[in-house]
């Protein structure tokens, strides 16, 4: 039996952890939605939609590079001990040649000048204006940040980068890594607005030190969920109280009896939306590195290509290819030099707003597209353990380095994850890793956002619903806890 | 004092509805997550790969469709 003491206790308890604990609670209710109101009718989602510069600005040819790509192996051998690589690629940007080789396929890049050799990586704020400057159509750098920042597809807990704001035709900020300035994430004023919201007052990441506001997240989260236990523990024990008619005449009277009936009506489904945002933010958090697949890359990797061998220079590539490829007024954008399991390929870019054109290195060829069973075969060496796989659907997936949908191929890997891997058909690039821990991850946020129908008004409707009754139970609890003067005592005293 | 009576013993007028409403939007919710969790994992389990390792689908992405979309 609880003794009144007890009974008395909680109530002060859960008057006065809900009054702190109702300012974070305000920040997830507001933010949550400002992140639905942003993101309503955006056609791309966060990833926007961008218009990505077909031909760099200067009509500049690639066989103006001084260096062949067999000097850069030789260089990478002598100057840094590197035996193998993924790939190896001469790319204009602006009035620039760039070597950008992949040594391995999760580690940065590494950027070489074409005229002179000289490593250019990481690179200058001044060499990433150019390469941004060449991202957008009709869009040009206004300013940058330094902002290192988590990337799943390399093995660093941060990538060196740099935060660019484009104005112009399409304003927005790029996310531009300092190992060769590729674009990690282009974030439009909209989806800027949901990360600011999403980061600060949602899951009150004030800085980049994870833990610890995780830490506190957590115990905020703990603390409303003591106090909805604590508010249904006070209601059932005061379900019969007999209310006199003094008090039924208290200006707050009826504060309390929305804070009664709003609290009971939604409290519960605000545990279990709360369980499920904690969930969420656990793996998009303190677990993203795992949750984003990278515990399945193989540190171990030893396919690619030799740094021993001779490549075909430049001329020999474009004198080999140019009566394959389509017509085109500008000069090729890049060619990249890579081993595919046992094919030497070239990838001949003539627009950099598509695919490039794939080439068998030994017939001179084109190699239309990768069978699935080769694609994930070549995928198979850049997972952990090498692990066996099914093939499992065709489909267009993201891909942010050309900002469009691309044909890919979906395998699942019988690693201990049992990891899902999306991997593009035309040039066997993997674009996303998806273990099970993710692929769980939609009933959760279903639940978190309360989405109940696919009917996106419907399901907007009903969190609405929610989300005014959580704030009519925040400001009645205010309101109760500042009681003013009784107006009785009033009439009292001036009389 | 007047001794209450038997009808203030009951909850005030409201609440008792509020009171099962809110179980039963739990409830609700509480389903709706393990039926969405048990679709998924159902998914996962039964509608595992649509073709078996070692046979092969052809790439969609074909030689006209490059010059085409180079174009």
């Amino acid at each position: 039996m609880t003794t009144p003491r007890t009974k008395a206790n909680i109530s002060k308890w859960h008057k006065w952890m809900g009054l702190i604990l109702s300012v974070p609670l305000l920040a997830w209710v507001i933010s949550s939605a400002v992140l639905i109101y942003t993101t309503f009718d955006m056609p791309n989602g966060l990833a926007g939609v961008y218009q990505l510069n077909p031909y760099n600005s200067q009509s500049l040819p690639l066989t103006q590079a001084k260096l062949q790509p067999s000097d850069i192996l030789r260089k990478l051998q002598s100057d840094y001990g590197i035996k193998h690589i993924q790939w190896l690629r001469l790319e204009s940007r602006g009035k620039h040649l760039w070597y950008v080789v992949r040594p391995t396929p999760f580690s940065l890049a590494m950027t070489f000048d074409a005229y002179s050799g000289q490593r250019l990586d990481p690179m200058s704020d001044e060499l990433l204006a150019i390469a941004a400057n060449e991202s957008l159509v009709g869009t040009r750098v206004s300013g940058m940040i330094d902002q290192p920042e988590f990337n799943r597809d390399y093995a660093v807990d941060r990538v060196p980068a740099v935060a660019v704001k484009m104005v112009g035709e399409q304003p927005s900020i790029l996310m531009l890594s300092r190992d060769n300035g590729r674009t990690l994430r282009r974030l439009g004023n909209d989806a800027e607005r949901f990360n600011w919201w999403y980061k600060y007052f949602h899951v009150n990441q004030l800085t980049d030190h994870v833990i610890p506001w995780t830490t506190l997240l957590y115990l905020c989260v703990l603390g409303v969920l003591v106090v909805i236990v604590m508010g249904y523990m006070l209601f059932w024990w005061r379900r019969f109280r007999f209310v006199q008619s003094s008090t039924a005449k208290q200006p707050w009277y009826g504060s309390r009896n929305l804070h009664r009936k709003f609290g009971i009506l939604t409290g519960g489904v605000l545990v279990v939306q709360l369980i499920a945002g904690v969930y969420i933010w656990l793996s998009l958090g303190p677990l993203n590195p795992a949750f984003r697949g990278k515990d399945s890359f193989a540190e171990n990797w030893q396919d690619g290509m030799s740094t021993q061998g001779e490549l075909a220079s430049v001329e020999q590539v474009i004198a080999a290819t140019i009566e394959q490829l389509p017509d085109s007024p500008y000069p090729l954008q890049a060619i990249t030099w890579q081993h595919l399991g046992a094919h030497h390929t070239w990838s001949v870019t003539v627009r950099k707003d598509e695919l490039p054109v794939l080439f068998n290195a030994d017939t001179k060829e084109r190699m239309p597209a990768l069978s699935s069973e080769f694609a994930g075969e070549i995928t198979r060496q850049q997972m952990a353990g090498q692990p066996t796989f099914d093939y499992v659907e065709s489909k267009d997936f993201s891909s942010m380095d050309l900002a469009q949908k691309l044909p890919a191929y979906r395998f699942r890997f019988h690693d201990a994850q049992q990891t899902d891997v999306y991997v593009l058909q035309q040039t066997g690039e993997i674009v996303m890793r998806r273990p099970f821990f993710w692929r769980i991850f939609g009933p959760f946020l279903n639940v978190h956002m309360l989405a109940f129908t696919k009917n996106k008004v419907f399901d907007v409707l009903i969190l609405a619903c929610f989300q005014v009754s959580f704030l009519i139970v925040i400001l009645s609890g205010w309101r109760l806890q500042f009681p003013r003067k009784r107006p009785y005592e009033k009439t009292t005293l001036s009389s | 004092m007047k001794k209450p009576h038997s009808h203030h013993r009951k909850f005030p007028a409201g609440d008792k509805s509020a009171f099962v409403m809110g179980i039963v939007l739990t409830l609700l919710a509480l389903l709706f997550f393990a039926w969405k969790m048990t679709e998924r994992l159902t998914e996962e389990v039964y509608e595992k790969p649509t073709v078996v390792r070692g046979m092969s689908e052809p790439p969609r992405v074909t030689e006209a469709e490059i010059i085409k979309r180079s174009r």
